[in-house]
C-alpha cells in the first residue's frame, strides 16, 4: 500500500495548489503592470493541460501520479486580445474575478487537504481524536 | 519559489502607482510656474513604467524558468521624461516674464489630463492592495492546513 501523503488525490491536491498560487502570482503582476505601456496580460495554463493528458492515459492512481509528475503549469501571454493605445492589453475587471476565482479555490483547496489530513488523524488515534 | 516574495509583485506595483501619484502633484504645484533652473517655464513631467522580467539570475529563479512559471515580476519606474508638447502662450502684459509683446509662456501641464492621471494611479493603487490581500490571505491559509 503507497503511503497516505503519497496517494494520487493528495498529490493531485498539492500540485494544483502550486498552481493555483502561481496563477495569483501572475495576475498580480498583470494588475502591477496595468499602465506600463506594450504589457501583454499573461496567464496560467495548468488545468487543462492535466485534463488533456488524463483524457489520453486514462485516470487511475498511476496514471495521474505520473501525470502530475510531467504536467507543467505553463505562463501564456495573451497577444490577441484589444489593446489599447499603448499597447497594454491588461483587462482590470477581468483580472479582479480571476483573482477572486483563485482565492475562493485556494482556500477550497486547503479545506480538501486539512480534510483529507483529519480523516487520517482520526484514523490513527483509533477514532478518538 | 520563496512564499513571500510574491507580495512583492504587488508591492512594486504599489511603488509605481505613488511614484506616478507624485509626480501628478508635482506637475499640479508647477502648472504656473515659469522659471525653472534649466530656464524657461516648467516642463510637464511624465512617468515611464517598465516591466520587471527577471532579477539576477539565482538559483530560485532558474528552478522556476525551469518548472515553467516564469514571468511574474512586478513593474518598476523606467524613466521620468519631459512632455515635449509646446508651451501655452498667454496676453499677459504685467507679469514679470512676459515677452516685449506682452506674451507669457506658461507650463505645458493641462489640470484636466493630471486629474484623469491621479484618478487612474489612485485606482490602480487600490487594485494592487486588494492583489496583495488575496495573496496574504492564501498564504494565512496554506499555512492552516491540517489544522
Amino acid at each position: 500500500m503507497s503511503s497516505f501523503l503519497e496517494s494520487a488525490s493528495v498529490e493531485l491536491l498539492e500540485k494544483k495548489l502550486d498552481a493555483v498560487w502561481m496563477r495569483q502570482q501572475v495576475i498580480a503582476g498583470n494588475i502591477a503592470n496595468a499602465a506600463t505601456p506594450g504589457y501583454k496580460s499573461k496567464s496560467l495554463e495548468f488545468e487543462s493541460l492535466l485534463d488533456q493528458r488524463l483524457s489520453q492515459t486514462g485516470t487511475s492512481d498511476d496514471a495521474i501520479k505520473q501525470a502530475l509528475k510531467d504536467v507543467q503549469p505553463v505562463v501564456v501571454r495573451q497577444e490577441g486580445t484589444a489593446a489599447r493605445e499603448d499597447g497594454n492589453n491588461v483587462d482590470e475587471d477581468k483580472e479582479s474575478v480571476e483573482m477572486a476565482r483563485a482565492l475562493i479555490e485556494y482556500s477550497y483547496l486547503c479545506n480538501s487537504l486539512s480534510s483529507q489530513i483529519n480523516r487520517m488523524k482520526y484514523v490513527v488515534t483509533e477514532g478518538r481524536a | 519559489m520563496a512564499f513571500l516574495d510574491s507580495l512583492n509583485i504587488s508591492g512594486s506595483g504599489l511603488t509605481a502607482q505613488k511614484f506616478r501619484m507624485e509626480i501628478v502633484a508635482q506637475n499640479l504645484a508647477n502648472a504656473e510656474t515659469t522659471r525653472t533652473a534649466a530656464g524657461g517655464p516648467y516642463r510637464r513631467k511624465l512617468v515611464a513604467l517598465e516591466e520587471i522580467t527577471g532579477s539576477p539570475p539565482s538559483f530560485s529563479d532558474a528552478l522556476t524558468a525551469a518548472s515553467g512559471a516564469s514571468g511574474a515580476g512586478g513593474v518598476r519606474i523606467k524613466q521620468v521624461l519631459d512632455d515635449t508638447d509646446d508651451f501655452k502662450v498667454e496676453y499677459d502684459p504685467t507679469h514679470p516674464d512676459a515677452d516685449q509683446a506682452g506674451y507669457v509662456r506658461l507650463p505645458n501641464v493641462d489640470t484636466t489630463e493630471e486629474m484623469v492621471d491621479m484618478m487612474s494611479a489612485s485606482r490602480l493603487y487600490e487594485a494592487n492592495i486588494t492583489a496583495f490581500n488575496a495573496m496574504k490571505e492564501m498564504a494565512s491559509k496554506a499555512l492552516e492546513i491540517g489544522k
